[in-house]
């Protein structure tokens, strides 16, 4: 499907009514004879204005005179090049115009949601939404480069925590103990793998060791909170946002069907079985 | 969190920036964490999305900036191949910066302050119930189809309102404290195809330019910068990122002449200083840094260099004048021979990829150039697209910046003060300090980072003066990427100017276990090799995690102008094209390593004698 929708014949069609119409609409001076180039004074008016927005203030004569001069000699160009062709069959200029028409379509933005809407939303999109776990824990960090026989270092280590004592993990800038700290904040310090070694952990024990990019941890959970999917007070920023997003791409979608609907396409070629892609691209 | 535990953490963490408080959400600005003693904060400060028109010719259709921003937090997104990616973290800061040039687009919208809404069409178009969307798709369809072009939309007033949702989609996404969003662009000269891009950033939302200054206006950086100055008088704080300076033909940092052919003067370098106190030192066109030609003497310096003008196949860039190292000895020779140095400018990693998602790590590579790159096939096929050799393209960047909070007004000002650092594409954090009254051991403290501030300079910064009887310390720190490869080691890279000559010195000052410098030239040997190359693995059984040393330059001059920036190396790991032969099981290609070592540069500090 998606292949004969980037079919250049059926580009061809559906954008050549719109290349004629997006030239006259940026080109009003087209309307005058071919080898006559008027520049009307709402032109230039624009170009001065374009000028201003600019550089905050008004052109000077000789500003205004360059302006027109290169607009002049973009026209000619311009006009020179489509007499010859050059749009034609040009990919640049095919996708610029369908991007400039996407663009104006996507204008459509939808009203605003009522309370019922996002509520749908975020009940269906739950995992969007959910607060990962917060943990309260103490860790003590070994560095495998600083030791032969990790095992037996480890083992020593959780004896003496076991019974209360102090245990000499290896220096690191990593904190010792974290207290009511998001998963994503654990992972932007610990990395991922330690962050899910957590997650199985039980809790007021001593374990591990718990693998991390930096080397291996034994860990003391004290509190986990459990995920939760919040209510739609909390998330309500964050659920309009994806709400109306989700809206503007499928209004996209939908003005591209409703021009669709306007042409019938024929497939002449072997390289797709012919029969169910023709019903397909006409099916809408 | 409530503030007392978040406080508690910032304590704790402050020594080295591995602060844990971020849950502040936008409604409560006040909330944000804060620390002093700063912390890095990884983003992106360019990439392209389907509304850049070059994207949107190879392929990238479907996603814009909204889509940028969600993967950036950590959202699934479709590649323009067709299949979903995601990171493995989330960023923490991001900057959409799509082309500028064609951004002169029409808005129908619903906004009762726009310009459109006043014209009389206006009325057809606006949405005020769900039974309004089909009436106004009909309304723009049958003009469509009736070849009726709808005249009121002409008025000039409407430009540019692409612009407006910029600015607007920047701002829905920004949450201070937890996941930062600047309104940028990307204005793209290349006069006869040699690069001379930068990214424009304005500090906040509010205050922005009514249109972007495009390469339509002008090819010549000379104009975006008076047009900045415009924009910095109206109040509209902003700063310009220069990338690529490998694909400039020496047009990036040149030392005799300016863009508009007139002689460098004392006043272009301040202009150059003022606007464009960044540039990219990394990104998938590739390093900035130097080369093998440049510096031979640094035998790091072939690290993913590409050389080509875009567009033209078959073509080279002239070393000269093109790579940052170089530009920072030449700054340093006009400051000491005419009294101005335009090239006091800092580091960022970043990507330039047009895919609206982007790819980092070479583990997680999945091509930057719409349908070019999208696949393993495609990407090992060894095609040349406008110049660019697929295979060579590298991972994007990253930009590390040190700031105090995650929000826009921290990030912009150390992105402006230079306290910010590149990398290539891993989350490494590394500090770099230097001073001239730092104890011995300093770095055993546990506070040593309040310290390095209070009695030095941090990256970015000139030392203060001195009565040059001792040479200068430097405090360099190096933490890994906990979801990367190991760190081999620490380099200072020296840069100093005698009677108009350029010198350069890499000291390896840090590294990972017991290897010992080479008497002769310094240098340490090599870290060693995990890589299977076959399998595309590593192990992270060489290497260190954390590297950190005080470093004082054996041999300073007080009376030399000189640079110091910090270079930071991983163990090696396989290169993404590596991953890619593996998935495909065939012969890694022979134009590339089989393996890298991805790495952080900081900005430099500078060193003045007559300061």
């Amino acid at each position: 499907m998606r292949r004969i929708l980037r079919e250049p014949l059926l580009h061809f069609l559906l954008l050549g009514a719109l290349l004629f119409v997006a030239y006259a609409w940026v080109d009003r001076e087209g309307t005058y004879a071919a080898d006559e180039i008027v520049v009307p004074a709402e032109r230039v008016r624009g170009l001065a204005e374009q000028f201003r927005r600019t550089w905050q203030r008004q052109p000077t004569e000789q500003e205004t005179d360059n302006l027109i001069q290169t607009f002049v000699r973009e026209e000619v160009m311009y006009r020179e090049g489509l007499s010859m062709g050059l749009d034609r069959d040009d990919p640049v200029i095919r996708r610029r115009v369908q991007q400039k028409l996407e663009f104006i379509g996507d204008g459509s933005a939808p009203p605003a949601p009522t309370d019922e809407e996002l509520q749908a939303w975020l009940d269906g999109h739950v995992s969007l939404y959910a607060v990962p776990p917060r943990y309260t824990l103490r860790q003590i960090y070994f560095d495998p480069g600083r030791h032969d026989d990790m095992t037996a270092l480890i083992a020593r280590a959780r004896a003496e925590l076991v019974e209360g004592r102090a245990a000499g993990g290896d220096s690191t800038p990593l904190p010792e103990q974290l207290t009511d700290t998001d998963t994503s904040d654990i992972e932007r310090v610990f990395g991922v793998e330690f962050a899910r070694g957590l997650a199985a952990l039980p809790i007021g024990s001593w374990e591990g060791p718990i693998p991390s990019g930096f080397g291996v941890h034994l860990v003391q959970i004290q509190t986990r909170g459990e995920a939760q999917t919040p209510n739609l007070a909390d998330a309500r920023s964050q659920v309009e946002r994806d709400w109306l997003h989700d809206r503007s791409q499928k209004s996209m979608e939908a003005f591209y069907q409703r021009l669709r609907q306007r042409y019938t396409v024929t497939i002449e070629s072997d390289a797709v079985s012919g029969d169910a892609a023709v019903a397909a691209a006409n099916a809408r | 969190m409530n503030k007392k535990t978040k406080l508690i953490l910032a304590m704790m963490c402050a020594t080295t920036g591995l602060g844990l408080g971020t849950t502040a959400s936008a409604a409560e600005p006040a909330q944000v964490p804060s620390n002093p003693q700063r912390e890095a904060y990884f983003g992106q400060t360019h990439s392209h999305t389907s509304w850049s028109v070059d994207a949107y010719v190879i392929g990238n259709m479907m996603t814009g900036p909204e889509e940028a921003y969600r993967f950036s937090l950590g959202e699934a997104i479709k590649h323009p191949g067709g299949f979903d990616v995601k990171l493995v973290r989330p960023l923490d800061f991001q900057g959409v910066t799509d082309h500028s040039e064609y951004i002169g687009m029409i808005r129908l919208a619903n906004d009762p302050n726009s310009p459109v809404s006043k014209l009389p069409v206006a009325e057809k178009l606006k949405v005020r119930s769900k039974e309004d969307i089909p009436k106004v798709f009909g309304f723009l369809v049958t003009s469509l189809v009736k070849k009726e072009p709808i005249k009121d939309l002409m008025d000039p007033k409407l430009q540019a309102n692409v612009w407006d949702q910029v600015i607007s989609i920047a701002d829905k996404y920004y949450q201070p404290g937890k996941f930062t969003t600047f309104v940028a662009y990307e204005w793209t000269s290349a006069p006869e195809n040699q690069n001379m891009h930068r990214n424009v950033f304005f500090r906040d939302s509010k205050h922005v330019a009514e249109i972007p200054f495009t390469a339509i206006d002008s090819l010549y950086a000379e104009d975006l910068w008076a047009w900045m100055d415009t924009q910095r008088k109206a109040g509209n704080e902003l700063l310009a990122i220069s990338h690529n300076g490998n694909l400039s033909n020496g047009m990036m940092f040149p030392t005799e002449v300016g863009g508009k052919g007139k002689p460098i003067d004392a006043a272009w370098a301040k202009e150059r200083l003022a606007n464009e106190p960044l540039t990219e030192i990394h990104q998938i066109k590739g390093t900035s840094e130097t080369t093998p030609q440049l510096s031979p003497n640094d035998e790091f310096a072939d690290f993913e260099n590409m050389s080509f003008l875009i567009g033209v196949n078959n073509s080279t860039s002239k070393p000269h004048g093109s790579y940052v190292r170089e530009a920072y000895e030449n700054g340093l020779a006009m400051q000491a021979a005419k009294g101005y140095n335009p090239y006091k400018f800092g580091m960022v990693g970043a990507s330039d990829s047009h895919n609206t998602v982007v790819s980092y790590t070479s583990s997680n590579f999945f091509g930057q150039h719409g349908q070019l790159d999208a696949t393993p096939e495609t990407r090992m096929a060894n095609t040349v697209e406008s110049g660019m050799a697929v295979v060579k393209t590298s991972t994007s960047g990253l930009a590390g910046v040190w700031a105090e909070s995650n929000t826009r007004e921290a990030i912009f000002d150390s992105m402006k003060r230079k306290e910010v650092y590149g990398t290539s594409g891993v989350r490494i954090k590394v500090r770099l300090f230097g001073g001239w009254d730092y104890a011995p051991e300093q770095m055993r403290r546990a506070d040593w980072v309040k310290e390095a501030y209070a009695k030095g300079v941090p990256m970015g910064g000139d030392l203060p003066a001195s009565d040059g009887k001792k040479a200068p310390t430097f405090l360099v720190w190096a933490f890994k990427d906990p979801d990367d490869a190991n760190l081999d080691r620490v380099q200072i890279v020296k840069g100093w100017t005698k009677d108009g000559k350029l010198f350069e010195k890499v000291y390896d000052v840090a590294w990972s276990g017991n290897r010992q410098p080479d008497k002769a030239t310094g240098k340490v040997p090599a870290v060693g090799n995990s890589v299977d190359v076959a399998k595309a693995t590593y192990t992270n059984t060489i290497g260190s995690p954390e590297l950190k040393t005080e470093w004082k330059d054996p041999d300073f001059e007080a009376g030399v102008h000189a640079f110091y920036y910090a270079r930071v190396l991983q163990i090696p790991t396989p290169r993404w094209s590596t991953y890619d032969a593996a998935k495909l099981k065939m012969k890694p290609l022979a134009d590339v390593p089989t393996t890298i070592q991805d790495r952080a540069w900081t900005s430099p500090i500078w060193y003045n004698p007559g300061a």
